[in-house]
Order: structure tokens, then sequence, then C-alpha cells
């Protein structure tokens, strides 16, 4: 059984606009030089509908919803991706908890 | 015998003379000297429901545009017909100009309505022109007076049909639904009560003042049956023709020949199986056998053809056409569209789920009904037609290939 982390960049219309499809490539650079082990799987996702509080990522089965990330959040977030440290704080609890619940229950679904 | 496309099909629009030949503009007058109590009263006892999709009964909005109290009211003559497969309105417009004009003329008549926007997609160049000439006729000839009226353009963006995002068009920006209520009735254009109605129901209207209600009973309506149809067309269709009725004397069958598996009565409603086809098309018969009348653009997938296929180009519509303006409706579209996808080229797993989990979530919100309308093809398709999923998930290919 696949034991990765899946780290879901929003690549919706307004993350995208935000700069999300670069954030996604930053943190592809990023997690290929740091994550030596392979311990996360990076993906895009089509909308969390957390569009007022993008750029989201999402880690699952974490369960940890980051809004409002920039790229010079990116070092934090990659430090926790590797196994060092806890979550983002600052970056949690933005959205509405239905809109993080849905997201659960999506990804839940394995699909 | 037709009642409102009573003149060959590939006629000429319709003149002032030739209209008032027809029995054009005696409804108006006949409206002028009456009350409008009346009117609501024909309208109630004809049974003539909002065409544009929703079926919302005519006589309930010009009730409460007739009440609102305003000292300037509107009629919107709602020609965003932007629903792909159905071209009804853009054809009114076009040929017979003066009956959607006396229509629009009696709504503004019987709410004291001083206003008449024809609000038409800058794409209808002929309907454009038609509508611009029959105001000259008419206003020359005095059938006008004491109106407003003008033709204002919508952008050719899906959500510019929804009739607050008309509103917010005429008074000059962009084309996103507004919360509701406030309802136009209440407070549409410029904040004043405003009757929207879609173009082809206002048509309806001088044949059922000018003849009395019962001569329009049971009704009838315009259908649009695409290319999937052996002969596609515009056609006045009674209500209470059966899909099969509709299907094989209208449409003559399919267009290959084969039977039925599926018909959409409109890309924004339900699919139907096969089994369905003896539904009688009224409101009512529609909604119970799961799926509704929707603005009347039909298609059909016949045996052997896939109904992922077309479940995924509506998604994909659907998911470009949003307006961006509510966040549930963005996660809806784009998840049903990135699912489908999958789907299609070939990922088997929990994917019902996720479009039953997500429509769940998201039903009822949103400013406008975009929302339900990407969840009834997606979820019809679905639960009506697992076993094309399932082929599709694990070879990635249509089930008949």
């Amino acid at each position: 059984m696949d034991k990765k982390r899946l780290v879901y960049v929003c690549e919706g219309g307004d993350c995208s606009e935000k700069g999300s499809i670069e954030l996604h490539a930053d943190l592809a650079e990023m997690l290929r030089e740091g994550d030596k082990e392979g311990k996360n799987r990076l993906r895009k996702y089509p909308c969390f509908g957390g569009c007022e509080h993008g750029i989201n990522v999402v880690l699952f089965p974490d369960r940890v919803f980051y809004s409002k990330v920039q790229k010079s959040d990116l070092p934090e977030i990659v430090e926790h991706l590797n196994g060092e440290g806890k979550p983002v704080e600052r970056l949690t609890g933005c959205v509405a908890k239905d809109v993080e619940q849905i997201v659960w229950d999506l990804l839940d679904t394995g699909f | 015998m037709a009642l409102l496309l009573t003149r060959p099909q590939d006629a000429e629009p319709e003149g002032l003379q030739e209209y008032l030949d027809f029995g054009g503009y005696k409804a108006l007058a006949k409206v002028r000297a009456t009350s409008p109590a009346e009117v609501v009263a024909a309208l109630r006892e004809a049974d003539l429901r909002g065409r544009g999709g929703a079926g919302f009964p005519a006589w309930r909005k010009w009730e409460m545009g007739l009440q609102a109290e305003g000292e300037q009211k509107h009629v919107v003559v709602n020609g965003g017909e932007h629903e792909p497969g159905s071209r009804k309105d853009r054809f009114l417009v076009a040929r017979y100009p003066h009956r959607v004009l006396e229509g629009a003329a009696i709504c503004a008549a019987t709410t004291g309505a001083s206003s008449i926007v024809l609000y038409l997609i800058e794409d209808m160049t002929d309907a454009i022109e038609s509508a611009n000439r029959a105001i000259e006729e008419a206003t020359a000839a005095g059938y006008l007076a004491g109106l407003s009226v003008r033709v204002a353009l919508a952008p050719t963006t899906y959500v510019a049909g929804e009739e607050t995002a008309a509103l917010e068009v005429i008074e000059g920006r962009k084309a996103w639904p507004r919360k509701k209520p406030p309802y136009p009735g209440q407070a549409g254009l410029y904040g004043q009560p405003t009757t929207v109605q879609n173009v082809e129901t206002l048509a309806w209207v001088p044949g059922i003042v000018r003849n009395g209600a019962g001569c329009f009973r049971p009704g009838a309506m315009l259908c649009t049956l695409d290319e999937s149809f052996a002969r596609p067309g515009i056609y006045e269709v009674p209500l209470g023709t059966t899909l099969r009725a509709l299907v094989e004397d209208f449409g003559g069958g399919t267009k290959g020949g084969r039977a039925v598996k599926a018909i959409l009565p409109a890309l924004s409603s339900a699919f139907l199986p096969a089994s369905a086809l003896d539904t009688p098309m009224t409101h009512e018969a529609m909604r119970a056998a799961g799926s509704n009348l929707g603005c009347g653009g039909f298609s059909v997938i016949e045996e052997g053809g896939c109904v992922v296929e077309r479940a995924l180009s509506i998604a994909e519509f659907f998911k470009t056409s949003q307006c961006g303006q509510c966040p549930p409706c963005r996660m809806e579209t784009a998840t049903i569209a990135a699912v489908f996808q999958k789907v299609a080229g070939g990922q088997p797993g929990e994917y019902a789920a996720q479009v039953e989990k997500i429509t769940a979530f998201t039903k009822g919100k949103g400013n406008c009904s975009l929302i339900e309308m990407a969840a009834a093809p997606a979820l019809s398709a679905l639960r009506l037609f697992p076993e094309d999923f399932e082929a599709h998930a694990r070879t990635g290919r249509c089930p008949g290939q």
C-alpha cells in the first residue's frame, strides 16, 4: 500500500491567477532536492472551493489545509514535509469548516 | 394546428402589415382597455410557464410586477439564449419580431412598466436587425406610444442569460448573477421593479389574450432538436406529446436510425433513459420522471452511443462557462470535469462517490442555479448508465468500441 503523503496544490481559476502553477513548480523543485526519501507525492487539484483564500495547498492524509500560501512560505512547508517540525500553523484555519470537510470527504474516496 | 409558428419555416421575417393581417396588436389594444388583473387571470388560466428553462408561472411574475410599487417599472425581454442546442428564441425574434414585441408591450401595459429592453446576444445578428426594424415599424404606427423600447446586447458568455446577470449587463456591468432576494420583480433594473421574461414566453401572450386562454390549453412549447435527430430543427410541440412522439414524429427518429438509449431535454437537464420515452411532455410528468422540460433544446444518444463522452463534454462546458463568482460552483464544476476526465481516460475507483458528494455539498449554494444545472446531467448519467462508466474506467474506451 502506498504510504506516501499526498501534497495537493490547487490549480483552480483563482489560485492559478495568484500563481499556483509556478508555486507547484517551485515546490516540485524543492522536494526533488530535499525529499530524498520520497515521502511525498506532489499533485495538482482542480479546485478546493477556498478560492478567496488561495493559493491553497492540502496535505493528505494529514488533513492539513494551507491557505494564502506564498513562495516565501515554501521553505517552512518543505521542512515539515521532509519530516522535520510541525505543520505551518499560521497558514491553516482560513477556510470554512464545511469546505475543509468536503475536501476530506472527497480525498477519502481515494479517487 | 400551429398556434405560434404559423408561417413556413423559411419565410422572411414577419413585417408589420403581415402581422396586422394575422390579427397582430389587437391583443395589445384589448389589454389597454381591460384591467391588468384580467390579463393576469388569463395567463393563469392558460397556465403559461416561463420558457427560458425554469418553467416559473408567467402569471406570478406579472402579478408581482403589477403589485410592485415604483415610479418606474421595466420589462426585460430575455433573449439570452445561451444554452448550446437551443435556437428557438433567436428564431422567434428573427422571424416573428412583432409577436415578441406585442407580448412585451402587453406585459408592460399589465404591470405598469414604461420601458422595455430587448436583451439579445451580440452574435444574433439577424434577430437584432429584425428587432430594431420591428421597433421602428411599431413605433411609427403608434403601437408603442408611451413606451421607451430599446435593444441591449448580451455577451456570448453562458451565464449572461441568467435573469439577474442580464440586469447587470444592461446596467453596464459584467454578467454576474445577483444574490436573491430581492427578485427582479421587487428590485430589478436600476433597483426598480422589473419583469424579466423569456422571448418565447412573451411570444405566446398575444395569442392567449386575443383568442382566450382556452385556445392555448393544453399549451405548446418550441423545441430545438439538434443534429442527433434525423430531422433537426425548431418545432412547435403540443404539451402532453410523449417523448417518443417527439423523437419519432417530429425528429424523424435518431440520426443513425438506431433506437434511443438516452434523451436529454436540455444541456442543463437530467438524462432520461429509453424506458421513460412514454413520458408526456408536461412540467409535472417530466419532473416525476427525474428531469424537466428545460428550454427544450433536445438531443438523443442512440444505442451504441457513449454517455460518458457526452457527460464529459457537458461537464467541461459548465467548468469553462461558470462565471467564477461563487467558489462552490467553481469547485463543483471543476471536480465533475476532472472526475469524468479520469474515467474517460481509464481510471477505475470511487468516481461516482466523488460526484455524489460534491453535488450534495454544493446543492442550493451560489447566486444562481448553475450548480444544479451542472449536477443534473452528471448525476443522471452516472445513475442511469453505470455500465458505460465502468467500461470506460476499466478500459479507457467506450463500451461499444
